[in-house]
C-alpha cells in the first residue's frame, strides 16, 4: 500500500526551551492502515502529530505527508487530513452543527448544493442528521465528539487523526466511537492514526502500534503482538490491557492459556480451560 | 451577567417572540431605539416601557429575575443627572432613556438565538467583524466554565474568606491572571484548529432571513411606536 506519512528523526524546541525529539524507528503510515501511537505523558506524541499537521517545523529531521512537507505546504496536506482534537469544544467553530460541518468545504470553495450534499451524507453516516440545526454548546460530550468527527470527515480525507478520541466518553459512547471509526476506515478507506491511553480498547480499532518513550520510537508491530508484551509495556510506563495482565498471571500460575486481547477471545480461552477441567474430573 | 443562561432562554424559549424571525425582532428593536432617541417627555418613555413590558410578558421572561440588568445603565446615567442639576423632568427622561434602551436590547437578546443574530449581521456588516464577534461569543462559553472551575478550586483550597477582603482580592487577581494565560493558550489552539480546518477568512452561516405573519405584527408595532412617540 502507498505510503502517506513518513517521519524521520525529528527534533523541536518549544519557546520555553523544552526540547522534544521523536527519533528511533521510522514512523510510517500507509493508506487504509489503522495505527495507534502509545506512550506515557511527555513521550512526544503531540509533537509528532503537530509535525504531521504542519503546525510545527522540525529543526532536524524530515516529515513527508502525501509527498509534501507539511510545514511548507500545509494547505496541500491538511486538505487530505481530518483531525479530531482531544477537547472537541475548541474544535467546534460553527454557530450550528450544520455550519460547523460545512466549515471546511465552505473554505475550500465548494458550492452551496455540494456542501448541502456533503453535510447530509456525512451526518447520515454518523447518525447525527437530527442534530444539524442544533447549537453545539448544548450537545452532550458524545454528540460533540460525533459532530467533530463529521466536521473532520466531510471532505472524505485519506487520513483521520484522532487525539485521545475516548477522553471523557461514557462506555456506550466509546463503543459508538469505535464502531464509527471502523465504519469510516472500511467505507471511505480512510487511514486512522490515533493516540490513546485507553489501552484496553486498542485491539478493536487498530492493526499496528507505535510505542514512544522519552522521545524515541522504540517499538512498532501488530497490535496482537505488542499488547501481549506485558513486561515490555510495564518497563515503558504503560499498563498492559487488563486481560493480558490477568491471563499472564494465570499462565505464571501454571494454567495453560493463550493470552487474549478481547472479551470474546478470553471467553474462548476460559471455556477451553473449563472443558479441560471437566474432562479431568 | 449570566450570559449562558440568557443564551439558553433564547434557544429554548417557545413564545411568539422566540418564534419570530430575527429580522423582524431586529427591526422592532431598531424602532424602539429610534423612538427612545426621539422621545423628550417622560410620558413617551413610559409608553415605551409599557410596550416593552408587554413584550417581556409575551416572551415569558420574568422581569423580577432579569430586570436588574436594566438598572446598570440607569446607575451609569445617575452621575450625569446629578452633575447636570436639571429639572426633575429632564432627570427622569435621562434615566428612562437608559433603562428603555437596555430593556429593548435585552428583549432582542433574550428572544433570539445567536446564530440568527450573526446570520443577520452578515448581511450588512463586514464578515471579519461579525466573525470576530462570533468567536468572542463562542470562546466566552469555554472561558466561563474555566473561570467557574478556577473559582471553585480557589474556594475549596481556602482562597476565599469572608473576613480577609484584601487576601480575597489578591487571590482573585491570581485567578484572573491564570484565566488570561488560559485564554491566550486557547486562542492559539483555536487558531491552529482553524488553519487545519481550512479557514480562509469566511465562517459563513446557514441562517436564512424569513418572514411570517407574526413578523409583520412586530414590524407594524415598531412603526406604531414611532408614530405614537412623534404624536405625543
Amino acid at each position: 500500500m502507498k505510503e502517506i506519512v513518513h517521519v524521520h528523526c525529528i527534533k523541536h524546541i518549544y519557546p520555553d526551551k523544552t526540547e522534544v525529539s521523536v527519533c528511533g524507528l521510522e514512523f510510517l503510515v500507509h493508506q487504509k492502515e489503522r495505527i495507534a501511537i502509545l506512550g506515557p505523558n511527555g513521550a512526544g506524541k503531540t509533537t509528532l502529530l503537530k509535525h504531521i499537521l504542519g503546525l510545527l517545523k522540525p529543526l532536524e529531521g524530515e516529515v513527508t505527508v502525501f509527498g509534501h512537507q507539511p510545514s511548507k505546504e500545509q494547505r496541500e496536506v491538511v486538505k487530505k487530513i481530518g483531525m479530531v482534537f482531544q477537547n472537541v469544544d475548541e474544535q467546534i467553530i460553527g454557530p450550528t452543527v450544520y455550519d460547523d460541518i460545512a466549515f471546511t468545504p465552505r473554505n475550500y470553495g465548494y458550492t452551496k448544493d455540494e456542501i448541502y450534499q456533503m453535510v447530509n451524507e456525512v451526518s447520515n453516516r454518523l447518525g447525527i442528521s437530527h442534530l444539524l440545526d442544533k447549537i453545539p454548546h448544548y450537545l452532550s460530550g458524545g454528540q460533540k465528539k460525533k459532530v467533530a468527527l463529521a466536521g473532520a470527515m466531510v471532505l472524505k480525507p485519506e487520513l483521520l487523526i484522532l487525539d485521545e478520541p475516548f477522553n471523557g466518553l461514557d462506555p456506550e459512547s466509546k463503543d459508538e466511537m469505535i464502531n464509527l471509526m471502523n465504519e469510516i476506515n472500511h467505507s471511505y478507506g480512510t487511514a486512522l492514526l490515533l493516540t490513546s491511553h485507553d489501552i484496553n480498547l486498542l485491539s478493536e480499532i487498530v492493526d499496528k502500534i507505535y510505542i514512544l518513550h522519552s522521545g524515541k520510537i522504540i517499538r512498532y508491530g501488530n497490535v496482537q503482538d505488542v499488547l501481549r508484551e506485558r513486561e515490555f509495556l510495564n518497563q515503558v510506563s504503560l499498563r498492559p490491557p487488563i486481560l493480558v495482565e490477568l491471563f499472564s498471571r494465570l499462565q505464571k500460575g501454571g494454567i495453560m492459556v493463550d493470552i487474549p486481547l478481547t472479551i470474546s477471545e478470553a471467553e474462548k480461552e476460559l471455556m477451553k480451560v473449563l472443558n479441560v477441567k471437566r474432562e479431568v474430573y | 451577567m449570566n450570559l449562558s443562561y440568557i443564551d439558553l432562554i433564547a434557544n429554548k424559549g417557545d413564545s411568539m417572540l422566540h418564534q419570530s424571525s430575527a429580522a423582524s425582532k431586529f427591526l422592532l428593536t431598531l424602532s424602539l431605539i429610534v423612538s427612545i432617541i426621539l422621545a423628550d417627555q417622560p410620558i413617551q418613555l413610559i409608553m415605551l416601557v409599557m410596550v416593552l413590558l408587554i413584550g417581556y410578558r409575551l416572551a415569558n421572561i420574568s422581569l423580577i429575575k432579569f430586570g436588574h440588568y436594566a438598572i446598570y445603565p440607569a446607575s451609569f446615567s445617575l452621575p450625569f443627572v446629578i452633575f447636570k442639576l436639571s429639572s426633575v423632568t429632564t432627570c427622569s427622561v435621562v434615566i428612562l432613556k437608559a433603562v428603555t434602551a437596555a430593556l429593548s436590547l435585552l428583549l432582542l437578546i433574550f428572544t433570539t438565538p445567536y446564530p440568527q443574530i450573526f446570520g443577520l449581521l452578515y448581511r450588512f456588516l463586514p464578515g471579519v467583524l461579525v466573525e470576530g464577534m462570533f468567536f468572542t461569543y463562542r470562546i466566552f462559553f469555554i472561558l466561563i466554565s474555566q473561570i467557574q472551575n478556577l473559582l471553585t478550586i480557589q474556594k475549596l483550597r481556602g482562597g476565599r474568606s469572608p473576613i480577609r477582603v484584601l487576601g480575597n482580592l489578591k487571590n482573585l487577581a491570581g485567578v484572573l491572571g491564570v484565566l488570561f494565560i488560559h485564554a491566550f493558550d486557547l486562542s492559539e489552539r483555536m487558531y491552529q484548529i482553524m488553519i487545519i480546518r481550512g479557514y480562509t477568512g469566511h465562517l459563513g452561516s446557514s441562517q436564512e432571513v424569513y418572514f411570517h405573519w407574526r413578523d409583520l405584527l412586530l414590524i407594524i408595532t415598531g412603526i406604531i411606536v414611532i408614530v405614537l412617540v412623534v404624536i405625543l
